[in-house]
C-alpha cells in the first residue's frame, strides 16, 4: 500500500524541483528562437562548438584510457596505501577546479615540476588546446575511475576462470571476456566524463587561458558573451543544455530508473 | 595418461588433504555433502586454486609440485573443465562458447567455429548454435559447456556437479548424453557430485570425501554393500553402525548393542538394510536377537512403500508397506517394537 508522504516533505521536494526547473525555463524563455538557424552558424559560435567537441571527447578518451587501467588496479590488486591513492585519484570531484588549474600550472607551466621538463622537449602545455585538454582531463578523471571500478568489482570472476581453463592468457580474457562484460561500465564512465569535460570552466580558464579558436570552450564562451552579447550567450548555453540532456538519454538506464532490490 | 594428485589445500580452518588417482579409461567419482571440498579438488587440479602443499601429475608431466615450486598456469594444463554452473560467457553464442578454447590456442577463426559446430553437434546441441546463454535452458547450457570443455581436446577431463543445475524433467536425458561423452572421451575423467544416482551411473570408481578427507574408495559395488561413512551409508539408503565386535555382540558406539549372526572380533562397521528391519504394535513372540522398543520420529511415504525413522536406543530406518503403517498405526511420537534378524546384520572390519 502506498502512504501519503507527509506534506512537509511534499513542499520541500516541490521547491527542490523547481529550483531545478526555473533555470532551465528561464533559459529557454530567453533563447532567440526567431535567429537560432542564423546564430548558430555564425562563425565564433561554430568555433566555440567545434573547439569543445574536440577538447570534450579527447579528454574522455584519455580518461578512459588513463582512469580505466587505475580503477582495475584500486579493484583488483591489494597494495599499501590504497585508500591515499584512491583519496588522491577521487579528489578532483570535490576540489574547486581553480585550485585543480592553479596546481596543474605549478606542474606543468613553462617553470613548473614538469613543465620546464616538457618545454625543454618542445612540448608546452599552458594557453594552448592541449592545455584546455589536459585541465578537462583533471576534472573528468575521477568519474572513470569511480565508474570503471564498480563495474571491475561487479565483474563475475569464476568467467575469467572458466576462460583460463580454456587456454586464455590474460590478455585475450581481457579482450574477449572482460571488457565486453565491462562495456556498460565503460559507456556509461565515457559519458560522465564527456559531461563533465564539456562543462569544464574553472580549471580551463586558470590553465589554458581564454583565447578563442583555442582554448576558449563554450563554458568559456558563455561567460564572456554574456556581458557582451547576451543573445549569443543564451544560444550557447542551450547548445550546452541539448548534449547535456543527451548525456542523461545515454545513461538512461543507469541513472533515470531507480535500482531496485 | 593417468592423473596423480597429492592435494593440500588449506582454507582458514578448512583442510582439503586427498590423494586422488585416475588411470587411463577411467571415471571417477568424488562424492560427498556439501563443504566437504569437492570442488575445491577440481578447482585445485585445474590449477585455479594454488596447492598449499601437494603434487599434480598427468603421467610424468608434472603440472604442480610444492616441492620444486613448480606450478603450471590454469591456461597452460591440458585439462577440460565443466563447471557446475555451466559458466558460459554471456556475450557469445553457444557457437563461439565452444570455439572459444580454440581460439585462444590459435587456431583461425574459420576453422575453430567448423570445429565448434562439430561438436554442439557430437552433443546433441547443434540447434542453439547461435543462441546467446541467456535464452539456453539448464540442460542445453550443460551440453554447450561438455562441447566447450571437450573441444580443446584435454588430456584430463573434470566434470564439477555437472547435473545439479539442471530440472529433473531432462536430467535423465542429459545423464545419457554426459555417460556417453565420458565413455567416448577417453583419458582419466574425475566427476564430482553429491548425488548417488549420478555417481552410479557415471562413475566405475567412487571416491567418497568428507570434511576434506577422503574415507572410502572403490567400485559402486564396494560402496553399497560396504559404507564405511555416515553419508556413504544414506547415499545408498541403509543403516550405518559401527562398535566393537566380542562373540557375535557389537557394543554400539551410540550406545545399544546388535547382534549379528558371524561378526569378527575387533571394530566393526555393521549394516541394516531398511528392508531387514520388522515393526511391531506389541512385544514380539518368539526370540528375535535384536529388538527395541522405539518411538516413531517420522513418517515419510514414497509410493506404495514408506520410511519410517525410529528413535529408541538404535535409530534405525526401516521401510515398510503403506499399509503396515496404516495397521500398525505409525504416527510420528508413537510407540513401536523394532526387531532385525541376526543373519540379517551384515558386519566387516572398520
Amino acid at each position: 500500500m502506498r502512504k501519503r508522504p507527509p506534506v512537509v516533505i511534499v513542499i520541500l521536494a516541490a521547491c527542490a524541483l523547481l529550483l531545478l526547473v526555473l533555470p532551465v525555463i528561464g533559459l529557454l524563455e530567453r533563447a532567440p528562437w526567431s535567429q537560432l538557424g542564423h546564430e548558430l552558424v555564425a562563425r565564433d559560435v561554430r568555433t566555440a562548438v567545434r573547439l569543445s567537441l574536440v577538447t570534450s571527447l579527447s579528454a574522455a578518451a584519455f580518461a578512459l584510457l588513463l582512469g580505466a587501467p587505475l580503477a582495475w588496479v584500486l579493484a583488483r590488486v591489494d597494495f599499501r596505501g590504497k585508500t591515499a591513492v584512491r583519496a588522491l585519484a577521487l579528489l578532483p570531484l570535490v576540489l574547486p577546479p581553480v585550485v585543480g588549474g592553479v596546481a596543474l600550472l605549478f606542474a606543468f607551466g613553462r617553470t613548473g615540476l614538469v613543465g620546464s621538463w616538457l618545454a625543454h622537449a618542445g612540448i608546452v602545455l599552458p594557453f594552448t588546446t592541449a592545455g584546455a585538454i589536459v585541465a578537462e582531463l583533471f576534472v573528468a578523471m575521477p568519474f572513470a575511475v569511480i565508474t570503471v571500478e564498480a563495474g571491475v568489482r561487479a565483474l563475475d570472476g569464476r568467467l575469467e576462470e572458466a576462460a583460463a581453463t580454456l587456454g586464455a592468457g590474460p590478455w585475450f580474457t581481457l579482450r574477449r571476456v572482460v571488457l565486453p562484460a565491462l562495456a556498460p561500465s565503460v559507456a556509461a564512465a565515457a559519458a560522465l566524463c564527456w559531461a563533465r569535460a564539456l562543462g569544464e570552466f574553472g580549471a580551463t580558464i586558470t590553465f589554458a587561458g581564454n583565447l578563442p579558436g583555442r582554448t576558449q570552450t563554450l563554458p568559456l564562451a558563455v561567460y564572456l558573451e554574456l556581458q557582451q552579447r547576451p543573445g549569443v550567450a543564451v544560444l550557447l548555453s542551450l547548445v550546452l543544455l541539448v548534449l547535456s540532456v543527451g548525456v542523461l538519454v545515454l545513461l538512461r538506464g543507469r541513472w533515470l530508473t531507480p535500482r531496485q532490490r | 595418461m593417468t592423473l596423480h594428485a597429492a592435494v593440500k589445500v588449506r582454507r582458514g580452518a578448512f583442510l582439503l588433504d586427498a590423494q586422488v588417482r585416475v588411470g587411463d579409461g577411467e571415471v571417477v567419482a568424488v562424492l560427498g555433502p556439501n563443504g566437504a571440498g569437492k570442488s575445491t579438488l577440481l578447482a585445485a587440479l585445474a590449477g585455479l586454486v594454488p596447492l598449499d602443499d601437494g603434487l599434480v601429475m598427468l603421467d610424468d608431466a608434472v603440472l604442480e609440485d610444492s616441492v620444486r615450486h613448480i606450478r603450471v598456469a590454469a591456461a597452460r594444463r591440458p585439462i577440460g573443465t565443466v563447471f557446475q554452473d555451466g559458466r558460459l560467457f554471456p556475450h557469445l553464442t553457444a557457437l563461439e562458447n565452444v570455439a572459444f578454447g580454440l581460439r585462444a590456442r590459435g587456431s583461425r577463426r574459420g576453422e575453430a567455429r567448423a570445429e565448434a559446430r562439430a561438436w554442439l553437434d557430437r552433443v546433441g546441441a547443434a540447434d542453439v548454435a547461435a543462441t546467446r546463454p541467456g535464452a539456453l535452458s539448464g540442460g542445453q547450457a550443460q551440453r554447450v559447456a561438455l562441447a566447450r570443455a571437450m573441444a580443446i581436446k584435454p588430456r584430463l577431463l573434470l566434470l564439477d556437479e555437472p547435473l545439479s543445475a539442471v530440472d529433473a524433467g531432462t536430467r535423465a536425458a542429459l545423464r545419457r548424453e554426459i555417460a556417453r561423452q565420458l565413455r567416448d572421451a577417453g583419458g582419466p575423467r574425475l566427476l564430482v557430485t553429491h548425488d548417488a544416482v549420478d555417481a552410479m551411473a557415471l562413475a566405475d570408481r567412487l571416491t567418497i570425501l568428507e570434511n576434506g578427507r577422503i574415507v572410502q574408495e572403490g567400485t559402486p559395488e564396494d560402496v553399497r554393500r560396504r559404507p564405511r561413512s555416515r553419508f556413504a551409508a544414506e547415499l545408498v539408503g541403509v543403516n550405518l553402525f559401527r562398535g566393537r565386535a566380542r562373540a557375535g555382540v557389537i557394543e554400539l558406539e551410540g550406545g545399544g548393542e546388535l547382534v549379528a549372526a558371524e561378526a569378527p572380533a575387533g571394530y566393526v562397521f555393521s549394516v541394516v538394510h531398511p528392508h531387514a528391519v520388522a515393526l511391531h504394535r506389541q512385544q514380539p513372540e518368539g526370540t528375535p536377537r535384536n529388538a527395541w522398543r522405539s518411538r516413531v520420529e517420522s513418517v515419510e511415504l514414497a509410493g506404495d512403500r514408506a520410511r519410517v525413522q525410529i528413535g529408541g536406543p538404535v535409530p534405525l530406518v526401516a521401510e515398510v508397506t503403506v499399509a503396515a503403517v496404516d495397521e500398525l498405526r505409525l504416527t510420528e511420537g508413537g510407540d513401536v517394537w523394532a526387531t532385525v534378524k541376526a543373519t540379517e546384520v551384515s558386519v566387516y572390519d572398520a
